[in-house]
């Protein structure tokens, strides 16, 4: 029956397999306990909070029942006998909860507790996230960001933000300080998925570097996985950044202005119904622009602003229930005007809401989280006013993930989550011949998904992820099967990881990355043929889902409380991509051609903790080639495949911080440098004419061209840059200033952007840009 | 003591690091470009002068242009040696833009071979291109009966020596029920060619080819809410070039995508660009009447 596919059948079979044999575990369950555990303080969820049931008469005895909150600060324990026990709940920096409770037989018990926070041992709590996270603690591609870790990097504002502190990972490179375009270990932008509370967001980043559409203000935790992420998350072939967005204090009002140079940004929160309901909202605007001319005199046409909003409402002991919403814009010119031709500009909105609803059914031995998301993206490009490019995406999502399984396996405990999502996604192009064989057109672009991921935590110190999705796309009708599978061993000191993963990508972000400038990305399904001039029809490109294949493999040890040092290898395969034919007309049209990459490399990371005293220093070898083998490769190149780096293949990449905290002032210093970018060359000028009949040369249509080398055969000067910040704070009651002096590029380095090829003008990246910013904050 | 002398020299060391870091690096861009000229043009018994533009190609884009004065340009009719020293024209375009063209009044004649060349005065340097015309061709119409209407039935012979053919077209001259206009539709066979003992064949299905027509008729005058419009043939040609061998565009077809490559479409030895060389042909010719009306065009030509 199942033919051909049968290798898939035999996977789908494999999958029922997993699912039947942990089904019995959720059939056979008894009484179990449930619930949530927060911050009493402010309503926040506590993750990694202990939950244990002890006999009720001895106090001292070892816990019967066991487990820690996840992410959510939701813990379940199932198949737990009926009896008399005493129910702790205990975090470090909290007073501890404890209760006597009686389980009957087959009882749903649902306490949600909301601990007390210990004055005294405040410093603990601190601890405590920064053992959860930090620069050097990564397991298997994954990274855990807390906000208070972008507050250590140096940038131009008072106000830190998840871009600034993304740039300091040794597998993130940035083309420019401007453009909003980040590559994850040779992945590019459109391959990387970024979530906010459950949404898609297309563009994250805004056109000037520093920034996104997180600020620190809003940011509960992110979640990077640099690669081998599992089976959670699909559609994209790269990376995942997954950020929760922070509920608002549902016990306190508090807010937060801010100015500097470069942004204003306000944030106002408190509660709704005290106790159950809180609102979180942010707003910034950028003043660079105004800014550049008036205060550095220097050109910087950047323009963004963004907004969020949130509400988290708690109805009951069983239910949590949040809605984000945020929008964000942006304007800039990336390229100057060539002669007395105005320049043209880019701009992109995102926007999006989500609706998510986490309950606990008393019926059932799961959690479930059920979320409605819509998201959209626009992006245009033109002179002022007059739009010559346009591309536009937008997606309804709707997931059900389900916790549905805790308890013993093998010696050791398992939690399994499944879910499944549902997406009607749609692309919309108006391009202008941008890429000739792309249709200009409203293009569908659905998809569904189905995945199970069980985590096995074993006596030993093994943890084991294994994993596998089914998503169907328009492409086919038979589903794609993804296997996934993370494992963690930790012994002593000593911890390793690894990872690996199938991915594929239905949704492409097309862009001519022959031009460094040129962000312009168009979102469409996969590109089909279209008018082909030649007269041949581009098999390769019809129908070819992109595809990646993930493998890493990492060390990471803690010697010392106030050392860890990590190292990750990595090796990421991608096959189906589609990249800009190269044409001596770099900047009118493109054709696209099929091309497979491949990016391996390693990263180390050294982190330091010593009160006052943090730092950091990482390290990042890649090395990215992709190899284009489109009709035109072989009558430009002469070679069936056309082997090249592409532009954000960055080989080394360092970065530095050191921060000190001393008598309430703060101060970081930051130093990258990034071995050149490959560009192409451009080698002389002279004309083209197009000899395609009988005719005199006063007749032939002719233009001016550039004459380039072998494309991306050279490569552009190193990138350095040393940044620095200094703050003091200031507290008085309940409020408290902040001002902060920084420094961009202090030693004016000119790193260069790009060169424009006719005109020789070589534009730099941001100069020596010294910022005074002030904060206030009231609670 | 010494500790405080060394403090003031390690801040210098340190500055002068970090001002040298802050210096600018050279990119390397437009080092010395051997060739000298990028030729463009096309030498044929067609034309009363003959032309080409000259491109020297520069380190930077310069306006205007080198002096015209110092290049020499000249063709050799390499059959009998004769050589001619063409004459040369500057245009200025609305955009500043100049173009460079020598040109010399003289037919090419068919079956010669030339060497175009254009020598820099300063330092000899030149960049050349030897191209051939093309003796006559003949051209022989087969018509056969094909089992299938879609299938090729008249199959076009262009004998001849050392040529091969370029943007080969069907005219087809036509006039519709009602009205006495009438309109002439060229309908592509680029890429059908394909090399025979003696020159090149064409593949024809004048039913296929009938189909094209009234799609550009229909969308020229309108349907009139008939599906299959009618349509009486006049007359029917083959337009084509008869081209020198090397005028050979990659992938079958002139694509200012690829050919703008300095790779793509070259034969200028020590330079860049393409000289070509070639005629045109029109050749008439009268298919049957019963091919004419299976592929449901109107016979008028009794």
């Amino acid at each position: 029956m199942c033919g051909n596919e049968s290798h898939r059948c035999k996977g789908l079979v494999f999958a029922l397999l997993v699912l039947c044999a942990l089904a019995p575990p959720v059939m056979a369950q008894t009484s179990r306990i449930n619930g949530f555990v927060t911050d009493q303080s402010d309503g926040r969820v506590l993750e990694g909070a202990t939950v244990a049931l002890f006999p009720p008469d001895t106090a001292q005895a070892a816990p019967l029942y066991g487990t820690a909150t996840n992410s959510e600060g939701l813990y379940i324990l199932n198949r737990v006998a009926a009896g008399p026990y005493v129910l702790r709940i205990s975090f470090i920096g909290f007073n501890p909860y404890s209760e006597t409770i009686t389980l009957r037989p087959d009882q749903s018990l649902t306490v949600s507790v909301a601990l007390r926070p210990d004055p005294e041992a405040l410093d603990e709590v601190l601890v405590e996230t920064e053992r959860s996270t930090g620069v050097a603690r990564i397991t298997a591609g994954r990274q855990r960001i807390r906000p208070e870790e972008l507050e250590l990097i140096p940038t131009p504002d008072v106000s830190a933000d998840l871009a600034s502190y993304l740039t300091t990972l040794p597998g993130i490179i940035s083309i420019g300080d401007r453009g909003g375009q980040l590559f994850v270990r040779g992945g590019e932008p459109p391959q990387n998925l970024t979530m906010l509370d459950g949404m898609i967001v297309y563009q994250p980043f805004h056109v000037l570097g520093f920034y996104s559409a997180f600020p620190a203000e809003i940011i509960d935790r992110a979640d990077f996985y640099a690669g081998g992420f599992g089976a959670k998350y699909a559609g994209r072939l790269s990376s995942v950044i997954d950020v929760r967005a922070r509920p608002g204090n549902n016990r306190r009002f508090g807010g937060m202005a801010s100015g500097s140079p470069f942004t204003g940004a306000l944030r106002l929160e408190g509660p709704l119904l005290p106790g159950r309901a809180s609102f979180l909202v942010s707003a910034r605007e950028s003043f660079i622009d105004q800014a550049g001319t008036s205060l550095y005199k220097e050109d910087l046409p950047f323009d963004f602003n963004d907004a969020f909003g949130k509400i988290h409402f708690t109805p009951g002991r069983r239910h949590r229930f949040s809605a984000t919403g945020f929008r964000t814009s942006d304007r800039g010119r990336l390229v100057e005007g060539i002669a007395d031709t105005e320049a043209q500009e880019i701009q992109w909105t995102n926007s999006g809401f989500s609706l998510s609803w986490l309950s606990l059914p008393r019926s059932l031995p799961i959690a479930t989280k059920l979320t409605y998301s819509r998201s959209e993206h626009r992006m245009e490009q033109g002179l002022p006013g007059d739009t010559l490019r346009l591309s536009m995406i937008s997606n309804s999502r709707l997931t059900l993930d389900a916790t549905f399984s805790e308890g013993s396996f093998f010696g050791g405990r398992s939690t399994t989550i499944a879910g499944w999502d549902v997406i009607f996604g749609d692309t919309r192009n108006e391009l202008g011949g941008l890429f000739q064989n792309v249709e200009d057109s409203s293009t569908p672009v659905p998809s569904f998904g189905f995945y199970l991921e069980p985590e096995f935590v074993f006596p030993g110190g093994w943890r084991l992820w294994p994993g596998f999705r089914l998503q169907g796309y328009n492409v086919r009708p038979l589903p794609y099967l993804e296997p996934r599978l993370r494992v963690a061993y930790e012994r002593g000191t000593h911890h390793f990881s690894g990872a690996a993963g199938l991915y594929n990508q239905q949704v492409v972000g097309l862009n001519d990355r022959r031009d460094p400038t040129n962000v312009f990305t168009v979102w469409t399904g996969i590109p089909r043929d279209r008018d082909d001039s030649r007269g041949v029809r581009n098999e390769l490109l019809l129908g070819r889902i992109g595809r990646a294949v993930h493998v890493l493999l990492g060390y990471r040890s803690s010697p010392k409380n106030w050392i860890e040092y990590a190292i990750e290898g990595f090796y990421k395969r991608y096959t189906n991509l589609f990249v800009a034919e190269w044409t001596a007309f770099p900047r009118l049209t493109a054709r696209l051609q099929h091309a497979t990459g491949r990016s391996l490399g390693f990263e180390t990371r050294v982190e330091v903790r010593r009160e006052p005293f943090y730092a950091y220093l990482t390290y990042g070898l890649s090395n990215t080639k992709y190899a284009a083998d489109g009709n035109a490769v072989a009558i430009l190149f002469g070679t069936t495949r056309l082997h090249y780096r592409p532009p954000h293949d960055r080989r080394h990449n360092v970065n530095a911080l050191a921060s000190v905290s001393v008598r309430g002032f703060g101060a970081s210093l930051r130093w990258q440098f990034g071995s050149g970018l490959p560009f192409t060359r451009p080698l002389a000028f002279d004309g083209f004419a197009l000899i395609d009949d009988i005719r005199t040369a006063f007749d032939l249509e002719n233009s001016r061209r550039v004459v380039y080398e072998r494309p991306f055969g050279s490569e552009l000067p190193t990138y350095h840059r040393l940044d620095a910040s200094i703050e003091k704070t200031w507290r008085i009651h309940h409020a408290s200033l902040t001002l902060q002096g920084s420094a961009i590029n202090l030693y004016d380095r000119r790193n260069i952007f790009y060169v424009d090829t006719f005109s020789l003008r070589r534009t730099n990246q941001l100069p020596f840009l010294p910022s005074i910013g002030l904060k206030v904050e009231f609670e | 003591m010494n500790m405080r002398m060394q403090r003031p020299s390690a801040a210098l060391f340190l500055l002068t690091s970090l001002l040298l870091f802050g210096c600018e690096e050279d990119l390397g861009l437009r080092e010395a470009v051997p060739e000298p000229f990028t030729l463009y043009g096309v030498l044929s018994p067609d034309l009363d002068i003959q032309s080409v533009r000259v491109y020297p190609l520069e380190r930077f884009l310069t306006l205007p242009l080198e002096d015209p004065h110092g290049i020499v340009f000249t063709s050799t009719d390499l059959e009998t040696g004769d050589q001619i020293v063409w004459q040369d024209t500057v245009l200025v375009a609305p955009n500043g833009q100049q173009d460079l063209i020598f040109w010399a009044p003289f037919r090419a004649e068919f079956g010669h071979r030339y060497r175009v060349e254009a020598t820099r005065a300063s330092d000899g340097a030149r960049s050349y291109a030897d191209v051939a015309i093309p003796l006559p061709v003949t051209v022989r119409l087969d018509e056969f009966d094909s089992p299938a209407i879609t299938e090729t039935n008249v199959r076009i012979d262009i004998e001849g020596e050392a040529f091969r053919i370029l943007k080969p077209e069907i005219v087809y001259t036509i006039t519709g029920l009602s009205d006495p206009s009438t309109f002439t539709f060229g309908i592509s066979h680029q890429g059908s060619e394909r090399p025979v003992e003696k020159g090149w064949a064409l593949d024809v299905n004048l039913w296929a080819d009938r189909y094209h027509v009234q799609a550009k008729f229909t969308a020229l005058v309108g349907s009139g809410g008939i599906q299959c419009p009618i349509m009486a043939l006049q007359s029917v040609a083959l337009h084509l070039i008869v081209g020198d061998p090397p005028w050979n565009p990659p992938g079958g077809s002139f694509d200012p995508n690829l050919l703008s490559h300095q790779n793509a479409l070259d034969n200028v030895e020590n330079g860049l660009g393409f000289v070509g060389a070639g005629y045109r042909i029109a050749e008439p010719f009268f298919p049957s009447r019963e091919a004419i009306e299976d592929a449901c065009f109107v016979y008028v030509w009794e």
